[in-house]
């Protein structure tokens, strides 16, 4: 008899586990272990050979430091979810997931653009010799420099401080990213968590978290976030925190209709009659069932964060300057749009791209995730 | 002391059509080690009965009433609460819950969670019971499963609820309820939702797993036949209160209440294959209003003035008993006669000469 694909919980340290893409390639799936083992390999090789302009970060750092640790933050979590996952991956449900979501060619192209993207920012400073705030019309007298259009030296062109417009792309795609994982990261989670607590408690509890939902949702999001940033010394936590504590209540009220309806379920009842206790039924039993939309509302917020982010910057209430930001560049450029078209051309190109990758994702995820869809085509 | 003791119980669920008076006074005793079947139709009270026992009664509406009394163990389970009487909450219940008393549910198919493995949900009970993690409980878990009659154990622990089939879903149902080594079993239908040959094959098993550890089992049916083959003694219930109880031969070969009667004659019998079944003509009535005077009466081939009257008591009868089980080793005399009682609620019986209880 077949097995599910379980490797029981007895062996916890195999090097299946440990390098990614083994475990594939050893059950004969040679395009996706393969590409999985190249793929890691060549990060690693990459990331040990040139360690040293890969540690080299633009001055006034902090918020390049937050950035980069942010995006190896994300590729450790991919690694250390890519074991959990191996071990149940032959589960039926995940497979019919990844068919369904592969027919939407869409979705596939969305996932690929946010790796490339993500794989750019993270090795930025290997795919550009400039530093991002380097200006050397003022620095090195080069005064040519200033405004100059796309050519071999400087692929997007420079913009009127002389600097690399595509080194600051790929600084800023860092920023970006980054602001959007840490703010839907922690939205998510406090959204999670809040909304599953009032859905299963209901009551009083209930009340309270739904209604300062219902207040956060009827006061018009940017303006909130215009006003809060315009109090405070901008600067990236703030940015973070007020797009996280924003965009919670979006997540909090589908996981709360999740479990309302989750918690009427036999399951859950039996959870009771074997004397499990509240928060060990809210987190060990009722969260994994909700996963699925909860995916789908942090792949579209990214998207949306990253967009409302580049709009503050646009403003100005974004990220400061000399730190690279689309939304600033955009706006930079905006004076000099008949001159230099490169200046926001560029960055405006950027924004679109990575949001329009997000929304497919978002989309080709839900279609693949909602049981209702079973059957019909998944294309949007 | 007995295991567990119901005394007039009454959980009472408030509906927009009223109060449906759904468990009305109902006595009942489990010993330890005993198995008691509990039969009745749909709307008799059964499932809310289960309920009340281990806490769940629906929420919003479910109330006990003041009087009642719920000992397990020989400790009271019910106290004071804002809405008249109410299970412990909290800690306490939540260690009888599962380590006391564990439940198997009616639907095995949508009792365990879809997104957790078998083996996952039986770890779960089993850290939460027994304290064992890792390594420990996935061996203790094999062996439950083992247990439960499933083959391939090591197996089957990896599969999700939706790779399994609905008799398989019971037994890994069960092996979670037995994690934490209940000394009562509570099962409401656990086999209605089942094909006849699992049904079947589940009896035994709970039988089996029931007599091995000496755990008393509770087993709600409407079904005769599963009671007559796992249960020593049955108790009979309808319109939230108790009918009929006794030793199970007993009641299936001489049953005292019409009610009764007329349950074995609704049910397709081996011997008289020719004979027409007889179902008991009309419906439950609804539990916000029951009948005044017997709650049987206006289905009742036999019934008179005195059944429209008034309400029969619940009383001992003295019925001849010449195979009667023997005394148990070790049991006191109290639970002896308890286990051997007879008891109807009907003014035929009292006619013939049944003495009233209490």
């Amino acid at each position: 008899m077949a097995g599910y694909g379980g490797d029981g919980v007895g062996k916890r340290w195999s090097p299946g586990r440990l390098v990614p893409g083994l475990r594939p390639l050893r059950r004969g799936r040679w395009l996706e272990g393969g590409g999985g083992l190249l793929l890691w390999g060549l990060l690693l090789a990459l990331a040990v050979a040139r360690h040293d302009r890969l540690l080299a970060l633009p001055s006034r750092g902090l918020d390049h430091w937050l950035a980069a640790l942010t995006l190896v933050g994300v590729l450790v979590g991919l690694w250390v979810w890519s074991f959990r996952e191996g071990r149940r991956e032959e589960g039926e449900r995940r497979g019919r997931f990844w068919r369904r979501f592969r027919r939407n060619r869409l979705a596939v192209a969305g996932v690929g653009l946010i790796v490339l993207f993500y794989l750019a920012a993270l090795l930025a400073p290997l795919l550009t010799p400039f530093d991002p705030t380097y200006q050397p019309a003022f620095q090195a007298g080069e005064m040519e420099l200033r405004l100059a259009e796309p050519s071999g030296a400087h692929l997007m062109g420079t913009d009127q401080f002389s600097r690399d417009i595509l080194s600051r792309i790929l600084y800023g795609a860092r920023i970006s990213l980054s602001i959007g994982f840490l703010a839907v990261g922690i939205s998510v989670t406090l959204g999670t968590i809040l909304g599953a607590v009032a859905g299963y408690l209901g009551g009083i509890v209930d009340d309270l978290v739904m209604r300062l939902v219902d207040m956060f949702m009827a006061f018009p999001r940017v303006v909130l976030v215009i006003a809060v940033v315009a109090v405070f010394q901008p600067s990236i936590f703030l940015i973070i925190g007020v797009l996280a504590l924003t965009q919670w209540p979006f997540t909090a009220r589908i996981v709360r209709g999740e479990i309302l309806s989750l918690r009427e379920r036999e399951f859950t009842e039996a959870a009771r009659a074997l004397g499990f206790s509240r928060s060990r039924i809210i987190f060990r039993h009722l969260l994994p069932n909700v996963m699925a939309p909860v995916i789908v509302v942090a792949t579209l917020g990214i998207g949306h964060t990253i967009v409302l982010e580049a709009g503050l910057s646009f403003l100005g209430f974004g990220v400061q300057p000399p730190t690279p930001s689309w939304g600033s560049m955009v706006a930079d450029g905006r004076d000099y749009l008949l001159d230099a078209w490169w200046i926001a051309t560029f960055p405006g190109l950027a924004i679109v791209t990575v949001v329009l990758a997000f929304n497919l994702v978002g989309d080709g995820l839900r279609d693949a995730l909602d049981p209702r869809q079973r059957g019909q085509g998944g294309a949007p | 002391m007995s295991l567990l003791e119901i005394r007039s119980l009454r959980s009472w669920v408030n509906t927009p059509d009223g109060v449906a008076r759904a468990v009305d006074g109902v006595d009942l005793t489990v010993e330890s080690g005993e198995t008691v079947g509990v039969v009745g139709e749909s709307g008799s009270g059964k499932t809310l009965l289960a309920l009340s026992i281990v806490g769940l009664l629906p929420e919003p509406g479910g109330h006990i009433l003041p009087g009642s009394s719920l000992r397990f163990r020989g400790e009271e389970l019910l106290g004071d609460g804002e809405k008249g009487m109410r299970q412990i909450r909290g800690k306490g219940m939540r260690q009888i819950r599962g380590k006391g008393v564990a439940m198997v549910f009616q639907e095995p198919m949508t009792s365990l969670n879809p997104v957790l493995t078998a083996g996952a949900q039986i770890r779960e009970a089993l850290s939460l019971h027994r304290g064992m993690k890792g390594k420990v409980a996935q061996e203790q878990a094999t062996r439950l499963l083992k247990e439960v009659g499933l083959p391939d154990p090591e197996i089957h622990l990896e599969a999700y609820p939706h790779q399994l089939s609905g008799g398989m879903r019971q037994r890994v149902m069960l092996a979670m309820a037995l994690a934490g080594d209940p000394e009562l079993l509570v099962a409401d239908e656990p086999t209605t939702a089942l094909d006849p040959t699992i049904q079947a094959q589940i009896l035994a098993l709970l039988e089996g797993v029931c007599r091995r550890r000496g755990m008393s089992l509770l087993l709600i049916s409407h079904d005769l036949g599963a009671v007559a083959g796992v249960c020593r003694r049955v108790v009979v219930l309808y319109g939230g209160r108790v009918m009929e109880e006794g030793p199970t031969r007993e009641v299936l070969t001489r049953p005292l209440h019409p009610y009764t009667r007329g349950l074995l004659r609704s049910r397709p019998s081996m011997e008289s294959r020719d004979a027409l079944l007889e179902p008991i003509p009309g419906d439950v009535p609804e539990a916000t209003a029951w009948p005044r005077g017997c709650r049987f009466h206006p289905r009742c081939a036999h019934a008179w003035d005195q059944c429209r009257k008034g309400e029969p008591e619940l009383r001992d009868v003295e019925a001849p008993r010449e195979e009667g089980p023997p005394a148990e080793p070790g049991e006191g005399e109290v639970g002896a006669r308890e286990r051997r009682a007879r008891r109807a609620r009907c003014w035929l019986v009292a006619e013939e000469g049944g003495h009233g209880r209490e």
